[in-house]
């Protein structure tokens, strides 16, 4: 099978979710969720305090420039987005909010003890103003509900919480977690998944609420409770070695090369991918229990293999053989690896207050391609005129009154 | 039993050849939500994880000597199991059967082989025109390391995440690559329904993560800038940290996002001399408070100094094992770990679906199966396979079923 080449801006792509209205009123914690229906073409509106998006303050920002406009993490997180101001924590905000979502067909919102939202009680959780027949999707750190549901967290946070951080660090040191947001985009690919199977059945269910906690996302990986459950296991460490030899990492004599061995013909690849050499050929090191036995002496035997070798050329011939290797980058190295770019991971698009950027952006390749990059992120309320003039029918004088009272 | 809540995919059909974490927990998600997951299989060659290598307690083997591990139970939850062997030529025509009435297809390993078999993606979207080829990759299927070969801890040395912290994050990747292609195929499912045509879905795990680690990616991408990343230090914020607690290698993440936060926790440690509305003041004194708090957490457990801070309103959170989980409040009030039966190790928990949809809630009703257990049901339900034909391509070794007298009676020993 071969696969086209998609490029980026991809202009001629498909648009699966085409019509579908989309009403962002979530944080960081919807974000992702709402830019993968964006990509796959709905029309979602990103609704902002006033005062921007708490994102519009957060690094890292493009060099030499300043402002609500200059953070690049928004510019990533909100492409194919429109934008609105309104304040949407009082109920003043409820006239708007209804006339915002009267169309709407999904609704996401992550309510919060420090971000409450007008409409919505924990006692009862559902939105007074929302259609009956659309998607609310309530993204959050612990759920709707529960005795944890109003704690407060942020991505690092979760991420102790979610029982990934334990095992990452050195065995003596504190934990540590994968810098970002890994967890709530996480979630919020889940939640994307949960919305788009709920607009499904639309037709058959009618609206529903979907209660998608980020802690649940996170515990349900890496067999938590099956191996409590099943052996009484819980704080396995951190530094687990897996694995029989060479699996690790080598030096080589431009960076290092990582290698997976974990199945027979991985090892015979490699030995194919350093030609065969002399000190491996023991047959009896085919078998990965006794390599671990000798490892010690192996160890060095190998190093002295590679250490002149040239990282990347391991790298070509190990997977050439059939041998999971790769070098051990830095995200630097990454970038610029040419997989990415012939991928097209990475698109360029030109932002007011930001200029020319390239950003990551597309999730996966298709046939036909379904994902496109038709705007970038909103400058801030750039489409209140577009949105609470041109299509819910106010006047410009109207506007300018909520500006002025801080309502928009 | 209550009533039966409806599914959001009910009906969806879907044939799965995913194997170990990734392509299982595709199908995994599709089952949550309802749709009919058929999971194939060769009698001789079982998915890896069933092996004893992935055991998770004692290995054992179902009465019929298939092997049966709790990390392939779990992960292949939901699924019907039916056994084919591509080898043998009368399976292949079976195969295209039931692909001819199949919405979505899920492979990783198996797309070569499938087409050297006539049963590739342009042997099977010739007679299904609407079918969504769900293809998962390290590396995906073109660019000049088209089809590399990788485990997620590969994927994470390679996109620079474990030089970031020196350390690999073992299945991360895995579990996000999955549910990006599920996010691809429910996407592609909508253009089925607006066009008729179906999609070829290539998604990689360096594409599904790149976006994950955005934020990491952008100052090298954009600024031209690679600074090392420090350890547990969130940009932006006040103070972070994971601060040892009482206890054996317990720990506490702590937070400050803003001026709020950070006054919150002057007040809260009585330390007024440090509080401040100013970034750059508290910058100076960051290294105080953070020892102040490391002090205080110092003399509690971590679940006790996280339920002092978060009743202050600060983000704090204990570093969970699987045992805290297991215990975990929030997971015990809202029912999240369900026990199933399994006739081969037993009954035991496992996590709920997350999709708690308030009309059609996702949810798990068998752990997983053994192999060749629904091969005759399905071939009957899906493409309405006679006794004759069965007994015939059971005879030919192109199929298995396993024996199921002898199933109904160890399910009913539970």
């Amino acid at each position: 099978m071969t696969l086209p080449q998609q490029g980026n801006g991809v202009p001629d792509a498909e648009s699966p979710l085409e019509g579908l209205e989309v009403l962002d009123l979530s944080s960081a914690l919807g974000a992702y969720c709402t830019r993968l229906l964006a990509d796959l073409g709905a029309d979602v509106i990103k609704v902002e305090p006033p005062s921007g998006d708490p994102m519009r303050s957060r690094p890292p920002f493009k060099q030499g420039t300043t402002g609500l406009e200059a953070s690049l993490l928004f510019a990533s997180y909100h492409a194919n987005k429109r934008g609105v101001t309104l304040d949407t924590r009082e109920d003043i905000a409820l006239p708007l909010l209804s006339e915002l979502t009267a169309e709407a067909d999904v609704i996401v919102i992550s309510p919060s003890r420090r971000a409450p939202l007008a409409g919505f009680a924990w006692e009862e959780p559902s939105l007074s103003w929302a259609p009956h027949n659309a998607i609310v999707a309530a993204i959050t750190p612990f759920g709707l509900t529960g005795p944890m549901r109003e704690f407060r967290a942020t991505p690092f946070v979760s991420f102790a919480f979610g029982g990934g951080m334990l095992h990452i660090g050195k065995p003596e040191g504190p934990p540590v977690a994968i810098p970002g947001q890994p967890l709530w985009d996480y979630a919020g690919l889940a939640g994307a998944v949960g919305i788009m199977a709920a607009v499904r059945a639309r037709a058959r269910l009618g609206g529903q609420v979907l209660d998608l906690s980020v802690h649940e996302a996170a515990t349900a990986m890496d067999f938590h409770i099956e191996r409590y459950d099943a052996e009484g296991a819980g704080n396995r460490g951190r530094a687990v070695g897996i694995g029989y030899p060479p699996t690790g990492t080598w030096r080589c004599r431009d960076g290092s090369l990582e290698v997976s061995c974990h199945q027979q013909h991985h090892w015979e690849a490699f030995l194919e991918m350093l030609d065969h050499p002399d000190e491996l050929t023991e047959p009896a090191l085919a078998d990965p229990l006794i390599r671990r036995a000798a490892f010690e002496g192996l160890r060095e035997v190998i190093a002295g293999l590679l250490a002149d070798r040239d990282v990347l050329d391991l790298f070509e011939r190990g997977q050439a053989a059939g041998l999971p290797c790769n070098p051990l980058y830095s995200v630097g190295q990454y970038v610029r690896d040419p997989q990415a770019h012939a991928r097209a991971l990475f698109a360029t698009t030109t932002k007011t207050g930001l200029g020319s950027v390239e950003l990551p952006w597309k999730a996966f390749s298709s046939t036909p391609p379904l994902l496109s990059l038709r705007r970038p992120a909103p400058c801030l309320g750039e489409h209140n005129v577009d949105v609470f003039v041109d299509e819910l029918g106010h006047s410009p004088g109207e506007l300018e009154d909520w500006k002025e009272s801080g309502l928009v | 039993m209550s009533e039966r809540l409806p599914q959001a995919l009910e009906g969806l059909k879907v044939l799965s050849l995913g194997a170990f974490v990734a392509g299982n927990t595709a199908g995994l998600l599709l089952a949550e939500l309802g749709a009919d997951v058929v999971k194939i299989e060769a009698r001789g060659r079982p998915e890896v994880l069933r092996t004893p290598a992935y055991a998770i307690g004692p290995p054992v083997t179902d009465p019929f000597g298939v092997p049966q591990t709790v990390m392939y139970g779990t992960l292949s939850r939901g699924a019907r199991s039916l056994s084919l062997d591509f080898r043998n030529e009368r399976a292949r025509p079976t195969f295209l059967e039931l692909a001819r009435r199949a919405d979505v297809l899920i492979e990783n390993f198996a797309g070569p082989s499938l087409a050297r078999w006539g049963c590739g993606f342009d042997d099977v979207v010739a007679s299904n025109l609407g079918l969504v080829w769900l293809s998962l990759s390290g590396y995906g299927r073109d660019g000049p390391r088209a089809n590399y070969l990788a485990y997620a801890t590969n994927i994470s040395g390679y996109m620079g995440l474990t030089s970031l912290s020196g350390y690999p994050h073992g299945t991360f990747p895995d579990y996000v690559t999955a549910t990006t292609g599920v996010v691809a195929v429910l996407g592609a499912l909508a253009e089925v329904q607006r066009t008729g045509r179906g999609s070829c879905l290539d998604v990689a795990q360096i594409d599904a993560m790149t976006q994950l680690l955005t934020p990491v990616l952008l100052d090298p991408l954009v600024n031209g800038i690679e600074e090392p990343w420090a350890d547990n230090l969130v940009p932006g914020s006040w103070l972070s940290g994971v601060y040892r607690a009482l206890g054996r290698d317990a720990w506490v993440a702590v937070e400050l996002e803003d001026a709020s936060d950070w006054s919150a926790l002057c007040r809260f440690l009585d330390r007024p001399e440090l509080d401040t509305d100013d970034a750059a003041v508290a910058g100076g004194y960051r290294k105080e408070l953070d020892e102040a708090l490391a002090s205080w957490i110092g003399e509690r457990t971590a679940h006790t100094a996280t339920h002092l801070l978060q009743k202050v309103g600060l983000a704090a959170g204990p570093v969970q094992d699987s045992e805290d989980i297991w215990r975990d409040p929030q997971v015990r009030s809202r029912g999240f770990a369900v026990n199933l039966p399994n006739p081969d190790y037993g009954p035991l928990h496992y996590p709920d679906s997350v999709f708690r949809l308030s009309r059609s809630p996702g949810r798990i009703e068998r752990s997983g199966p053994r192999l060749g257990q629904h091969t005759y049901a399905i071939l009957r339900d899906w493409i309405g396979s006679g006794e004759d034909e069965l007994a015939s391509l059971t005879a030919s070794g192109a199929i298995y079923q396993a024996p199921e007298e002898a199933d109904a009676e160890i399910q009913a020993g539970h």
